[in-house]
C-alpha cells in the first residue's frame, strides 16, 4: 500500500507494482485534487499488513502553515496533508513504512513514524531506489547527511535488513 | 550568512573575505572562477542600509572578498564605475583585477572557448542523457537511501510470486 502527497511519484508506483501486483495505492494530493478519500483509505490501512507512506514533499522558508486556525510554524512543509498523515500512522504505526522522498525533515512533525527512509531527492532514480530499498535490493552504506534534532545525528544509519529473514 | 565561518553580521557569503578567500580558497584550495549569488537581492542590499543604490559598495566588496564574477547587480553602471574608483584609489590593488581577468581566461581556454565558442545543441541530449549517466545516476541515488528507524521490522518487503521485476526499470527522464 502506497499513500502519497504532490504530484510525483509515478516511477515509484510503476516499479512497486512490477514487485507487488496486488498492493493496493492510494493518492494524496496537497491541493486535494484527485486525491483518495480518507473513508476509502483509512480501512484499508487498518486492514492492511504493511503500510508505505511515501512522502514527496520539500520544506518551504517563510511558510505560515495554519492548523486549527493557528499557525503552528514557519519553516514547514510545502503541502498540507499533515494530520492525514497522522491519521494513517496511527492506524498502525509499527507495520507503517514512511519513506521521504524530498525533505529527511519531514520525521520531525511525525515523531511517531517507527519505520523511516531518506532518499532526499524528488527526482526519477529516487523513486526507483525507493522501491529497491523497500524490496532489500539494496545494500549500502549510506549515512545521514544532517542531523534530525530528537531523532538522530548526522552520521547514523541502520544496516539494512537482508531478505532472509523475514516474509511478509 | 554563515555565522559560524564568518560572525560579521554585515557580510553575507559572497561579501566575506573571510569566506571566499579564507574557507574557500585557501582552506579549501579552490583555485577556479568564484561566482557570486545575484549581487541585487534584498538578503544582501539591506545591508547597506545608508545607501540610496548600494550596487557600487556591494559590487567593491565582493571583489575584494575574492569573487571573480559578480552576477545581477542592481545597476551594472554603479557597479563598474565603483570598482573603476576603486581600483584608482587603490582600494582594490589593480593586481586583485588581474588574478580573476586570469582566472576567468584560464576557464575558458579549459573549455576551449578560444577555439569553438558554441555549443551544438543538437548533441546535447546525446551528451547529457546517455545511458551511461542515467546508470550513474542510479547509482548515486542507490548510494544514498538512508535506513534512520527500523523497529517496526516491516522490511523488506517480500515480491509476490506474479511480480516479476528482477530487473528494474532504467529511470525515466523527465
Amino acid at each position: 500500500m502506497l499513500i502519497r502527497g504532490g504530484r510525483l511519484g509515478p516511477l515509484f508506483e510503476s516499479e512497486l507494482k512490477l514487485r507487488r501486483p496486488d498492493a493496493q495505492v492510494f493518492h494524496y494530493y496537497n491541493d486535494h485534487i484527485g486525491s483518495d478519500a480518507p473513508w476509502k483509505v483509512l480501512p484499508a490501512v487498518e486492514a492492511a499488513d504493511k503500510v508505505v507512506i511515501a512522502t514527496f514533499e520539500t520544506h518551504a522558508l517563510g511558510r505560515q502553515l495554519v492548523s486549527n486556525g493557528r499557525v503552528t510554524n514557519v519553516v514547514g512543509l510545502s503541502g498540507g496533508g499533515e494530520e492525514f498523515i497522522d491519521d494513517v500512522l496511527n492506524a498502525g504505526p509499527k507495520k507503517t513504512l514512511v519513506i521521504a522522498l524530498g525533505s529527511p525533515y519531514l520525521i520531525e512533525d511525525h515523531p511517531q513514524i517507527q519505520n523511516y527512509i531518506c532518499t532526499y531527492s524528488l527526482t526519477p532514480t529516487a523513486e526507483v531506489s525507493a522501491v529497491r530499498a523497500l524490496f532489500g535490493e539494496i545494500q549500502n552504506h549510506a549515512k545521514l547527511p544532517v542531523s534530525l534534532p530528537g531523532v538522530a545525528k548526522r552520521g547514523f544509519s541502520l544496516p539494512w535488513p537482508s531478505d532472509k529473514k523475514l516474509g511478509n | 550568512m554563515v555565522p559560524a565561518l564568518d560572525p560579521d553580521p554585515s557580510k553575507i557569503a559572497p561579501t566575506s573575505p573571510r569566506i571566499v578567500n579564507g574557507v574557500l580558497r585557501k582552506e579549501l584550495g579552490f583555485h577556479g572562477v568564484v561566482i557570486t549569488d545575484a549581487l541585487n537581492m534584498r538578503g544582501l542590499t539591506r545591508l547597506y542600509p545608508g545607501e540610496a543604490d548600494p550596487s557600487g559598495r556591494i559590487a567593491v566588496d565582493a571583489v575584494k572578498a575574492g569573487d571573480d564574477v559578480l552576477m545581477v547587480p542592481g545597476n551594472v553602471g554603479a557597479a563598474y564605475n565603483a570598482i573603476l574608483a576603486a581600483v584608482k584609489s587603490g582600494e582594490i590593488p589593480e593586481s586583485r583585477i588581474d588574478e580573476s581577468v586570469r582566472r576567468i581566461l584560464e576557464m575558458k581556454a579549459e573549455l576551449g572557448l578560444n577555439k569553438s565558442r558554441y555549443v551544438d545543441v543538437s548533441r546535447v541530449r546525446d551528451l547529457f542523457s546517455g545511458s551511461a549517466a542515467n546508470e550513474f545516476a542510479q547509482q548515486v541515488s542507490d548510494a544514498a537511501v538512508t535506513l534512520v528507524r527500523n523497529n517496526g521490522k516491516v522490511l523488506p518487503l517480500v515480491r509476490s510470486e506474479a511480480g516479476t521485476a528482477a530487473q528494474a526499470t532504467p529511470p525515466r527522464r523527465n
